[in-house]
């Protein structure tokens, strides 16, 4: 069992965080000794605390088992790209321009119809992603009305949604609009940004195309999300960036990730952000994000409750590709393989819909439990190791890395700012010994003297 | 009949179950169905019955594209009776 208390070092306090009892509090050192049972309490509230978190969990998230029972189907139309980002580890800039044949995908609508269906769901979710998948044309129009026939036929609501560079024309940006439900546009920011990481074809700017697009599906009634990737160059300009986006193109939703430091990268050397200049930046970013109605999400605390992933992985998602293999995962199998992963869950054909291999499946629902990098850090059942590939694979080392400070220290100040603790927050942040105290705090776990045994109160 | 003769004489819009049409002088309303909706989705957007035909086939599921193809035909030769398109004028 991952262990369900924590306390975080925040100055000279004490965050205990209890994510599945619903449990967030702010302590001094003497009230932890108290809380943990190390010495008498006569404080009424750390007694109650202490009741409270001897009941059992209202949470108790576990890896799928049973019926395979897909959340989402993604359907990757194409590998190949209309576009050369620098960070790109999608293959996108040297994929060939393979695209699904539409019969697969109408294979694949199909079936996922037929659980939806089977498991009584009304809603059908279909996220389009690549390569860029509107190079992939046709195959986009014939998915959107074939899942849009089938669900009429059924009784079911779809949902569209896509992961697109935003490099097409305004015809393209209008039928976005008409048929699909929300967008997450990649767009690094202004040109010194966007071009040097997203370039075109020969280095060309895909600045002036990608601004054109957020503005046309601004205008249009679909949620917009603008992602963008922070890297050392633009980390100190977030929140300048975030009030441009936010007044510019009125997103619902701007999201920072920061970049992954890669072989590509290193080429070009496009340095990745300090992780304790990222962490204050984007909580700055989030103030003036909320002032304009914006909402500023980072995926790996992005989670309204509990959970043990943070990305499709071990969450019986289908991601299709165009050579009819049925992954778990939208990376290419490639990224697995070096790390001694499989991902692949069976295989579509024409004629035969979906063969899943059991085994598989159930080998990648269980991948997700243990995560030794994790085992010391509160954020488990949150960020819950991030990217199972790249970052929390089997082997990796037990040493938190840049991605673990920062979601340490925006899950810490998120929780802080629920508690009112606007101040401390930012105290915390100005602060770089605090900062590093709370982020590389190597052990969170705490148990009580005799700690009452842990079990589900609802699922 | 070629699309791109005609040009769209209603108001419509995306609904969850298909595209609703709305006559703009009598506000009558019609619910267009898969898989008519997806050939006014590529009628309004100008493609040829040879563009639409290879799309129609795998949205409504017809045995080839000749077939795909005659119900393209057949569905603008409908519209075309009932008002919501019009043949365009010569300029």
């Amino acid at each position: 069992m991952k262990p369900p208390f924590f306390a975080i070092p925040v100055m000279d306090k004490w965050l205990i965080h209890c994510p599945l009892h619903e449990v967030t509090a702010l302590i001094n050192q003497q009230a932890l000794e108290e809380f943990l049972g190390d010495r008498p309490t006569t404080s009424p509230e750390i007694a109650e605390l202490n009741s409270v978190l001897r009941e059992p969990p209202i949470h108790a998230p576990k890896p799928k088992s049973g019926e395979f029972d897909p959340q989402f189907l993604a359907i990757v139309t194409t590998r190949g790209c209309n576009i050369n980002c620098v960070y790109c580890d999608f293959g996108g800039p040297t994929s060939a321009k393979v695209h699904m044949a539409p019969a697969l995908a109408v294979e694949a609508i199909d079936w996922m119809a037929d659980r939806l269906v089977k498991s009584q769901r009304e809603e059908f979710f279909l996220h389009f992603f690549g390569g860029e998948p509107f190079i992939s044309e046709e195959l986009v129009e014939i998915v959107v009305h074939r899942t849009r026939a089938v669900c009429a036929e059924r009784g079911i609501r779809p949902h569209f949604d896509v992961s697109t560079n935003g490099v097409f024309n305004e015809e393209r940006a209008r039928w976005i609009g008409d048929y699909f439900d929300s967008v997450v546009l990649s767009f690094d920011g202004p040109p010194e940004f966007q071009d040097r990481n997203r370039p075109g074809n020969a280095g060309r700017s895909t600045f002036a195309a990608v601004a054109r697009t957020a503005e046309r599906l601004s205008k249009t009634p679909i949620e917009l999300c603008l992602r963008v990737c922070v890297t050392g160059e633009s980390a100190p300009k977030m929140p300048e960036i975030t009030r441009w986006m936010a007044t510019t193109y009125r997103p619902a939703v701007i999201n920072f990730e920061p970049l992954t430091e890669n072989d590509l990268t290193a080429r070009v050397q496009l340095p990745a952000a300090d992780p304790y200049e990222f962490a204050r930046r984007w909580i700055e970013s989030k103030k003036i994000a909320e002032a304009y109605g914006v909402r500023l999400v980072y995926s790996a605390t992005d989670s309204p409750t509990p959970r043990l992933s943070s990305c499709p992985v071990g969450s019986d998602t289908v991601v299709i590709t165009p050579d009819g293999s049925v992954n778990g995962c939208y990376l290419q199998p490639n990224d697995w393989l070096q790390h001694k992963m499989d991902l692949n869950l069976g295989r579509i054909s024409v004629g035969e819909g979906i063969r899943l291999n059991p085994s598989q499946v159930d080998h990648v629902r269980q991948m997700i439990v243990e995560k030794p990098r994790c085992a010391g850090c509160f954020c488990q059942w949150s960020c819950a190791g991030g990217c199972h590939v790249s970052n929390t694979y089997k082997g990796c080392s037990p040493q938190y890395v840049g991605f673990c400070l920062q979601t340490r220290l925006l899950t810490a100040c998120s929780l802080l700012q629920e508690l009112g603790q606007d101040q401390l927050v930012n105290d915390l942040l100005a602060d770089r010994q605090a900062m590093e105290k709370l982020a590389t705090h190597s052990w969170d776990p705490i148990t009580f003297n005799q700690p009452a045994e842990p079990s589900a109160r609802c699922e | 009949m070629n699309p791109s003769d005609y040009t769209s004489q209603v108001r419509w819009a995306v609904q969850i179950n298909g595209i609703l049409l709305q006559n703009s002088d009598t506000g009558v309303c019609c619910l267009l169905k898969y898989p008519a909706a997806a050939a006014w989705d590529f009628f309004v957007r100008a493609y040829s019955i040879s563009q639409m035909a290879p799309m129609l086939k795998h949205i409504g599921g017809f045995a080839d594209d000749e077939a795909a193809a005659l119900f393209a035909t057949t569905q603008l030769q409908a519209w075309a009776d009932a008002g919501y398109i019009v043949r365009k004028v010569a300029a």
